[in-house]
């Protein structure tokens, strides 16, 4: 009975958008995409939400109450009620023109100048490396490409001053607020001289504004270009991908050397010579594929700490626009299935016995717990016209590229620019558009969706050939992932409800005990 | 077996003493005898219940199932509690805007009154002191003044600023530096209010500059001193005669605050206006026994939350002075008159750089949660009383009675929920 009464369709105007899940003991929860509340669940709870939502409770009340008891019915019904009436829980509305219409050119500007966050300058679209999995290469041919092309401080200074301009608003409206400055290449420190004269220029006109952050391969941290950095306080992001072997299997340089050596060796250099920057401004980021042993990767980061900085993102080599993992079989990518399931179990033990996980295990597992506790409360601020995916709104990061183009981000193809420093910058018009076309072609039928807090989809996921387009796997595997994610988090505080979950980057910081306990 | 798990909206506050059940949704709050207490910190932690439980016990759980405030489970399950509302605090360059609202600057410290307590910051103690032109320093000094005042208020201004709070001393003494920047909070839409005992300009002059800038009165009407509010009557006379809106502030010090129902109905009756009520005392006398009015005459320290946002701010945020900062006559910034701590220097810095420190956001999120002895009560979400955060830190402890009738570590207090005073959405569960 319960299953038939479970497929009552509900109305048209509403979708029911939830989400069942259990947890590792075998209880059922159902998630709620609407409020984002997690319910202990029950087949008597399914039946009653059901026949609510389809108007036939009263009529079906007392059928359930002999199966179940009154006293259950009623209560299952309170929950229920409470939570729709309350909260607005379990359904959405759903059809055409209920989202806000994408505002006019004028309009975008102010949202854009107020919420804007960070910087990024391409400093260059060269590599020392020749990374097989690199996103500047063959393997991604959607992508720009490596090149001999390099930035000029004509135009990083334009970029820096435009940028400056752009977020006065946000300076006069939060003293303590510092944006992100980014040097992104290709390898930013071959044009280290641009990095030198950007940094000085930025504390000369640009005092307490810029937070300076670049991604590297860390070859050529020498001395002289370290004590540069240190003097800036640059955070570092260096690639590494585990121990020699595997990260040697793909980080190669232009003659096909591995580099691993050549990087630990700067990175000993640095702590020796500058603890306390090498604690604080150092990170490490990894990237991991079917070839590789994620559990050698995850003993090698812990047993080699006092060298390797903490890691603060772990993640696959990207599968889109690319037939990379076409060289591995069935066997490869359930072999690597089943490790990343053991350390999934690692880590969950480790939060239930309130014992310490690595830095790897964490970016690698929990980061996907944290996000369960990041999912967006209804209350969160999300633009009113682009309220489904993960996408940022175009312009809270700006990427501008060696020629002055701009991109919304780094991870884009370049296919898609959103202005250029010689047109005056941001192209609003050109920005609605593209926003129209990821709702139209991307988010239309999200409404629908029972994760759409949980999903991380943005335009660099969905770009191809033909321009921004969904893939059918792409909503698959986030539905499964969250469902994985859901049933991770509830199954670890079923056995300690006090487990704690510290999430910090450099960008939040939100603690699970500031959220349950009172 | 059968499990109990209180609802997603309903919290279990421990206290030194007794717990309390905050039904957020309800905006009800139980506080829990020991048996009660007990019950439900075993079910919290996901624990069985007996096969056997006593009927009182049974009957206060069905009694929570009924009321919707929690649910009988066939299995242990994670309740997750409400996540609305309850933003996540990003860092750096996510970091989003404080939510500036209100700025209190002193014009000067120069007063033509002689109040007893008046500037006696270091040996008095005050209630609400923000409402009343009450100064730290007596000396009268003339106070810090930009170079370009309207450049200061459209910086204020462009923080998101909403009220623009100009005090004293009596910011009628400084009359012209008082019209100048009326006159920019004006032109930049910024709500304007002037504290002032109403004294040293005529009440022409003061009708006209309310009507040419929009700006409201905060009348003071110090109860200490004899005749106080025959002193204030032309003004408010004028103000009233110009149907101009306002504000009065009586305030009270231990020797007035048996005045505080005849004030009360002599301003209503005169002027048709609830006054609002504030103290000051000697420190000394906080010690010998002296209780804030508000405590033994409206009980209005405990206030419930008007909605479920109200609720959870209390829990990460200063009720009071949240979104609030005080340029002072020094031109120091502090949060406001009643806590000293300077967290920047706008005479020296400018204020941008002056409210670049992580100071005063951390004053704003001075919470009931993180200040003794509030933080082992089971009734700090209940509390929205200020007094508690001008104490704190101080060497005052014995102050607490001043303000507060509730003994943290009183096990019996939901037996004595009434006998408190409190208001009735805070009640008693006494199963034993």
């Amino acid at each position: 009975m319960a299953t038939k009464i479970s497929q009552i369709e509900t109305s048209q105007v509403e979708k029911r958008v939830t989400l069942r899940f259990q947890s590792d003991r075998g209880r059922d929860y159902l998630y709620d995409d609407v409020t984002g509340a997690i319910f202990p669940w029950s087949t008597l709870r399914e039946d009653v939400l059901a026949l609510s939502l389809a108007g036939r409770l009263d009529g079906e009340r007392e059928r359930l109450a002999d199966v179940h008891g009154a006293r259950a019915v009623d209560g299952a019904r309170r929950l229920i009620e409470n939570w729709r009436s309350r909260y607005g829980a379990f359904a959405r509305p759903s059809g055409d023109g209920l989202d806000a219409p994408v505002p006019a050119p004028d309009a975008l500007e102010p949202l854009v100048r107020a919420r804007s966050f960070e910087l990024l300058l391409v400093l260059t679209e060269n590599c020392n490396l020749r990374c097989r999995y690199c996103a500047l290469s063959e393997t991604y041919p959607l992508n720009r490409q490596r090149t001999t092309r390099r930035m000029s401080m004509e135009t990083a200074r334009r970029a820096i001053d435009w940028y400056a301009d752009l977020v006065r608003p946000q300076m006069a409206q939060n003293p303590r607020k510092r944006f992100g400055l980014s040097f992104y290449g290709g390898e930013p420190l071959l044009n280290m001289k641009l990095v030198t004269d950007v940094l000085a220029y930025c504390r000369d006109a640009y005092p307490n504004t810029f937070l300076p952050v670049m991604t590297t391969n860390g070859l050529l941290l020498t001395p002289e270009i370290v004590e540069t950095l240190v003097e800036h306080d640059v955070m570092l992001a260096i690639s590494i991908d585990g121990p020699q072997a595997e990260h040697d299997r793909l980080r190669r340089d232009i003659r096909g050397h591995g580099t691993f050596e050549r990087i630990a060796a700067n990175l000993r250099r640095i702590k020796a010579d500058h603890p306390e920057y090498w604690q604080r401004q150092l990170t490490s980021v990894s990237v991991y594929d079917w070839g590789t042993d994620v559990e050698a990767a995850e003993r090698f980061f812990d047993e080699n700490a006092d060298v390797m900085p903490r890691t603060v993102f772990v993640n696959a080599v990207g599968a889109a626009n690319t037939d990379w993992y076409e060289r591995y079989s069935e066997d490869d990518r359930r072999r690597t299935g089943a490790a990343l399931d053991r350390l999934r179990a690692r880590y969950k033990q480790a939060k239930i016995d309130e014992t310490e996980a690595s830095h790897y295990l964490t970016s690698l597992v929990g980061i996907d717990i944290y996000s369960v506790l990041l999912r967006r409360r209804v209350g969160d601020n999300r633009v009113a016209f682009l309220p489904y995916s993960g996408a940022c709104m175009p312009g809270d990061k700006v990427a501008v590229h060696v020629d002055g183009r701009l991109d919304m981000c780094e991870r884009v193809s370049g296919r898609c620019p959103i202005g250029h420093l010689d047109a005056g910058g941001i192209d609003y018009e050109r920005l609605g558009e593209v926003i129209q076309e990821y709702r139209d072609q991307v988010t239309q039928r999200c409404d629908r969706c029972s994760v759409t807090k949980h999903c991380s989809v943005c335009f660099s996921h969905v770009e191809t050939e033909d321009g921004f387009r969904r893939s059918p796997s792409i909503c698959a595997n986030t539905v499964a992932g969250t469902r994985q994610r859901l049933a991770d988090y509830v199954s670890v505080l079923e056995e300690n409800p006090e487990a704690s979950f510290q999430f910090e980057t450099d960008t939040a910081s939100l603690e699970q005990r500031l959220l349950l306990q009172y | 077996m059968t499990w109990f798990r209180l609802a997603a909206d309903v919290f279990l506050v421990e206290g030194d003493g007794a717990d309390a059940l905050y039904d957020v949704h309800g905006g009800r709050v139980l506080v829990l005898d020991e048996i009660a207490r007990g019950v439900l910190h075993h079910c919290e932690a996901n624990e069985a219940l007996p096969a056997e439980l006593e009927p009182t016990v049974k009957a206060f759980l069905d009694a929570l199932e009924e009321a919707g405030l929690g649910a009988y489970e066939d299995s242990p399950a994670h309740v997750e509690k409400l996540l609305l509302h309850q933003p996540t605090n990003w860092q750096g360059m996510c970091m989003q805007p404080p939510n500036f609202s209100r700025a209190d600057w002193s014009l000067t410290d120069r007063c033509d009154q002689d109040c007893a307590h008046c500037g006696r910051s270091g040996e008095t103690l005050t209630w609400e002191g923000c409402r009343t032109c009450l100064r730290r320093s007596a000396e009268g000094g003339d106070a810090w003044m930009p170079e370009r005042p309207a450049a200061l208020v459209a910086e204020i201004a462009a923080l998101g600023v909403r009220t623009l709070h100009i005090r004293g001393g009596n910011p009628l003494l400084v009359w012209d530096a008082l019209c100048g920047v009326a006159g920019a909070a004006a032109a930049h839409g910024l709500e304007l209010v002037v504290t002032t005992p109403g004294t040293g300009r005529s009440p022409s002059d003061i009708v006209a500059l309310c009507h040419r800038t929009g700006a409201q009165l905060n009348v003071v009407v110090p109860a200490c001193e004899t005749g106080a509010v025959e002193k204030a009557a032309p003004l408010l006379d004028a103000l009233a005669a110009a149907g101009l809106p306002g504000f009065i502030t009586v305030l009270l010090t231990p020797e007035t605050q048996a005045l505080r129902r005849t004030l009360r109905d002599e301003v209503a009756a005169r002027w048709n206006c609830e006054p609002s009520f504030a103290e000051v005392c000697l420190r000394s006398e906080a010690k010998g026994g002296f209780r804030l009015s508000h405590v033994t005459a409206d009980a209005r320290a405990m206030t419930p939350w008007s909605n479920a946002e109200a609720f959870f701010f209390r829990r990460v945020g200063n009720t009071c002075t949240y979104g609030a900062f005080e340029i002072g006559a020094d031109g120091k910034i502090r949060t406001c008159i009643g806590l000293g701590d300077i967290h920047g220097d706008v005479a020296a810095d400018g204020l941008r750089r002056a409210l670049a420190g992580d100071g005063l956001y951390g004053a704003w999120e001075q919470n009931k949660g993180r200040i003794a002895p509030c933080q082992n009560c089971a009734l700090r979400l209940a509390c929205a009383d200020c007094s508690a955060f001008e104490v704190a830190g101080q060497d005052d402890a014995a102050a607490k009675a001043a303000y507060c009738p509730i003994d943290p570590a009183d096990s019996t207090l939901a037996a004595g929920v009434g006998a408190c005073g409190i208001s009735g959405f805070v009640r008693g569960v006494v199963l034993a």
